[in-house]
This record gives C-alpha cells, structure tokens and sequence, in this order.
C-alpha cells in the first residue's frame, strides 16, 4: 500500500540551517502536479511531495526509493523531460519539468511484474546466457521483452546529437578533481605556489561533504569551534577569491587518458583537458550494510539522511532506527533527533562507544536506547520500512540466534562505512592495496608517497586516499597541492617549508 | 543488478572463481552503480566464499567513463576555445 506522506516533509525550523525557499517551482511527476522549490533537487522534491517508490529493481521488481543522495545509485533513475535515467537525487529542479517514472506496470507503485520476485527460482543466476538462445528469431524477441520489462528508460525522441553540445579543449597545470576539504586546500595551495589550477566538482556549490555537516570541528585550530557547512564556506571563498583558480562545477572528470588528458563532462559540453599534474581528492563512497529486505524504501545512507536534513531540509521519515559502526553515524543519530525525527533507537556493532562525544551525549538526554553489539539483520516492510530486526553480536561479530529485537520505525540509516572513491587513479595506474578496515570496511587504499604522489604526474588527497577525518584531509590536500605545484618548479623554498610544516603535523594526527 | 548472496554462492560453485569471470557471469557491478555502493559488499563475499584473504584481492578492471556518457557528447563538434572564456559558466 502507498505510504501516507509524514506531516510536512520540509523543515520550517532547524537549530543552525535557513532554508532558501523563496522561488516556487511547479513540475509534473507522471501527470501529477507537485510543487517544489529552487535550488532543490528532484528526487528531494518528490520526497517532500510523499512519493517513495521511485523504480523498480531490473530482475525482480523490487521497489525503490531514495537511498544515497548523491548520484552514485540506481535507484532513482526517472526519465525527464524525455531524456531517461535521469539521477533525480543529484537533478535540479526546473519549471515545467515533466517527470515520469521508467519501469512498472501498469505503475510503479502496483506492479505485476513484481511477482517475479517470487519466481527467482525460475531465472537463475546465469540465465541470460542459457535461455532462448534458439531457435534465434525468439532470442531476439525475448531480449527485446528483457529490455523493456527492465525499465531502463525510452530513447528521447530527438536524438542527443541533435540537442546540442560542445566539445572544448582546455589546459591548465594542476588539476584537482573534487572540492571538498582536500580539493579546495590543495588548488588553495597549488594556486599560491604559483601555478594555474582546475578546480573540478560534481555538486552546483563547492564543499564536497562538508556541505550537509553541521557538526562542529575541535582540530584543525584555524576552524576551530566552526561547524562542517561554514568550514566549507571559509574554504570555497578563499578559493573563488584566488585568480588561479578555475572552478568547473556541475562537472564530472569521467576519465583519464593517456598523456595527461583529463575527460570532463560539464552538462552538454564536454572539455577535453590537458593537464600537467592531477590531484585526485574525490571522497568516498558510503557503504550499507547488507541484510535482508535492506533495500527497501526508506533504507538511506546516512549521508544520504544528513543531506536530505541539511541541504533541503527535509525529513526522510517520522521514526528512524540507525545502525551505525562510526562515530559517524552516531553524529547523524544526534542530527536527526535536532531535525524533529524520533530516533528509535541506535544499533551500534562496537564495543564501547565515547561516552565523551557531543553526539552521545545528546542522544543519551533524549532518552535513544544505544545499543552496543548490536546490528541489523532484516529489514520489514513490503513497499517501505515497517520494522528494523535488530540482533547482538557474538566476540566474532557474527549475529546470536535467539537475540532479535524488533524495532518498528519507517525509516532505517545505515552508517555503516566508507571506501575511497578512488577510481579516477586507476586509469592511469594500478597500485593499491585492500585494507579492513576496524569497522569491517573493506577499502582500496592507493599506494601513496609522503609527497601524495601515486605516480608521475598523479597525486591523492583525502578519502580518496584513505578514509580519515578532516584535518588530515585538509594537511593532504595542502601537501598534494604544493607537491604539484613543486614538481613544476614553482613555489620553491617557501612551498618546500610549509610542505614540511603540514607532513609533520600530518605525522603528528597519525600519531595520536 | 538484483544479484543475491546465493547467487553468488551458486556462481563461484559453478567455477567461476575469479572476479572478472563473475562479474561476466553473474552482471555483479555492472549495474547503473558499476560497484560504487556495492563494490566492497561484494569483495567481501567473494572473499568469504572462495577463501581469499583481503591482500589477494583486485577489484576487476576499471574504465572509463565513470559515469554515464550520452554518445552524442562525444560526437559533438569541436569549437576551438577562446581561452579567456568563463568556465564557470553553466
């Protein structure tokens, strides 16, 4: 059944943030008309109209909803305006749009082909490769019904070469891929030093993941005191203020190419540019936690829950349990709780948590159940979250028959771990290794020199370079960008000095 | 997509045993992520069920583009840039 919207999505008030809500925007979501406001994005917007269901899986028809926030999974793929798979999470909204959702039939809410979520057994894993493949006139029908029951979309009726585009060629010296705290401290000194740097960044707004952090900083002492967002803010003007600097946002660096030829894809036009050092400080990716039925609508990221909060202000539901293995996750809890949403409670798979942390302590006041050795193990719920199933675990991490607490809620938050989002140092070179992280993670970690450099001409920063907190992704980025910046003979002793400066306070966190 | 722990289970037992023929086989992280939320999930699993430890494992090869690329943009004609254009323009 269709879940009633919770009163009133949107935020009118939260404790630090102002909502910029002043230009309304009206759309079509499959012919139903839905209000939304400038600056939001789609998949925000729709959720603030109550629509949770978004698609549908490929296979088994599982519904879909919301999930990371950041463009990175397929489950909010709508066709727009004609133009199919459109990430609504990361798409701005415009007026008149006219949304349409890609798969279900006869929609996506109440869809027949649904029913092969029970009839898995009859397309084993491996199928594509074994069935109609004769006599050949059927395999081509039968591939033709795979496609469209799979709801990847139409083409749009004018073909994209028609639509227009552009393809530029461009140059600089260092280019630095992602602007959160590596990437704006590394082109911030990069640019110093002397060189022309490119600034490249997927989001509208400089600021990476520090954009949605309300969270207050005690190290690095210049940002002492301050909270994640003005941070971020402090970073991206002392960048836009640097004439060396050229900032592309709404622009996604696709690739790598041999002789320093960096892909970038910034709406319709693609730059082809030519680059002498690249930098890559391009984050993480969050990970969930698997358990049964944990892709259910209303399941998120918890950045996806912290951006939803804080860069749209919206609720993502009216109770929310967390599973959380960071002091991370525990800082979402306490967000959350700030935002109006009851926290349930808080499965925790550590030991001990640090009763010291601002965040405990809050949750603690507010009464949430913290449990310890505690994680999730299914969730309830057909067409949205019902219930989280929680359960303790054993000295060996593994779940204890008999111990399943039930936690109805509508929502759950997985703060469950992140791995480098590291791939763009891969086209160009394979040198890094798998860690484990404490928290189970699993992370592919580059290689990298004291210097940051990967190999010739390649630099990282950040958690693209390893999962870390933010003053080391600040002293990276530094280090990164005077690297750079060194490597073609600019900056000389004063760069050289403050590299070293930043390696031994970098040697120092390492240490503590 | 919609690839399951058994079916995994079920692919490496049918032999293939390495990342790159199960990835073929079973269309793991060849999805619309192409194993960014999942990449690590997977490993893991693949680790547990063919007895790798963390150090023998590679993720399978990665090309671009990282993200989706209408062949169209591809095609488009070249404009030759004036360099004092804005880039920030969009």
């Amino acid at each position: 059944m269709d879940v009633s919207p919770p009163a009133g999505s949107r935020l009118t008030q939260h404790p630090c943030l102002t909502f910029q809500r002043d230009k309304k925007i009206s759309l079509r979501f499959n012919g139903r008309l839905v209000h939304a406001y400038e600056g939001e994005t789609l998949g925000a917007a729709l959720h603030a109209a109550g629509v949770r269901i978004f698609s549908r899986s490929v296979k088994y028809h599982r519904p879909r909803g919301l999930f990371c926030l950041a463009g990175n999974c397929p489950n909010c793929l709508l066709q727009v305006d004609g133009v199919p798979n459109v990430r609504a999470c990361v798409e701005p909204v415009r007026e008149g749009m006219d949304v349409r959702t890609q798969v279900g039939w006869p929609s996506v809410r109440f869809d027949v082909f649904a029913l092969l979520d029970s009839l898995g057994f009859l397309f084993p894993v491996g199928f594509p490769y074994r069935y109609f493949i004769r006599p050949r006139w059927l395999y081509h029908w039968w591939e033709r019904l795979l496609r469209h029951v799979s709801g990847h979309g139409e083409l749009p009726a004018v073909p994209h070469a028609q639509r227009g585009g552009k393809k530029e060629v461009a140059h600089t010296d260092v280019a630095v891929v992602g602007a959160g705290p590596a990437g704006l401290a590394a082109a911030r000194a990069a640019a110093a030093a002397g060189v022309q740097v490119a600034l490249i960044d997927e989001g509208t707004h400089p600021g990476g993941s520090l954009r949605a952090d309300t969270a207050r900083y005690a190290a690095p002492p210049a940002h002492a005191g301050l909270r994640g967002y003005e941070i971020a803010e402090r970073l991206t003007a002392s960048v836009s203020a640097s004439p060396a600097v050229q900032v592309y946002a709404n622009a996604t660096a696709f690739g790598y190419y041999d002789g320093g030829i960096l892909g970038v894809r910034q709406r319709e036009r693609l730059i082809t540019l030519s680059t002498r050092r690249l930098i890559v400080a391009t984050g993480a990716y969050e990970n969930p936690l698997v358990a049964d039925d944990w892709d259910r609508p209303g399941v998120f990221l918890a950045t996806g829950a912290q951006r939803l909060l804080h860069l749209w202000g919206m609720r993502p539901g009216r109770v929310a349990v967390v599973i959380s293995t960071s002091d991370f996750a525990l800082a979402v809890a306490a967000q959350l709780l700030e935002a109006g949403v009851a926290v349930r409670a808080v499965a925790d798979a550590r030991v001990h948590l640090n009763e010291a942390l601002p965040a405990v302590e809050v949750l603690r006041q507010q009464g949430v159940p913290l449990l310890t050795r505690h994680t999730l193990t299914a969730v309830q719920g057909q067409a949205c979250v019902r219930a989280a199933i929680l359960a303790r675990l054993d000295a060996a991490g593994q779940p204890v028959g008999g111990t399943a607490l039930l936690m109805p809620c509508d929502t759950i938050v997985l703060g469950t771990g992140f791995s480098p989002a590291n791939e763009l140092l891969f086209h160009a070179t394979y040198k890094g290794s798998y860690i484990l992280e404490a928290s189970g993670t699993l992370a592919r970690a580059p290689s990298h020199e004291p210097d940051m450099s990967v190999a010739d001409g390649l630099l990282v920063a950040g958690n693209a370079a390893r999962i870390g907190d933010l003053d080391k992704a600040l002293l990276e980025g530094e280090i990164a960008g005077l690297s750079a910046a060194l490597s073609l003979d600019a900056g000389g002793a004063t760069a050289e000095e403050q590299r070293e400066r930043a390696q031994r306070a970098l040697a120092a966190i390492r240490e503590a | 997509m919609d690839v399951t722990d058994e079916d995994l289970a079920r692919a490496v037992a049918e032999g293939f045993d390495h990342i790159e023929t199960l990835k073929r086989y079973t269309a793991v992280l060849m999805g619309p992520c192409q194993g960014k939320v999942c990449a690590m999930n997977v490993l893991r699993e693949f680790a547990r069920l063919t007895g790798k430890t963390v150090a023998e494992l590679r993720v399978p090869t990665l090309r671009p583009p990282l993200r989706p690329l209408p062949l169209g943009l591809l095609a488009a004609k070249r404009e030759d840039t004036d360099e004092t254009k804005n880039p920030a323009a969009s």
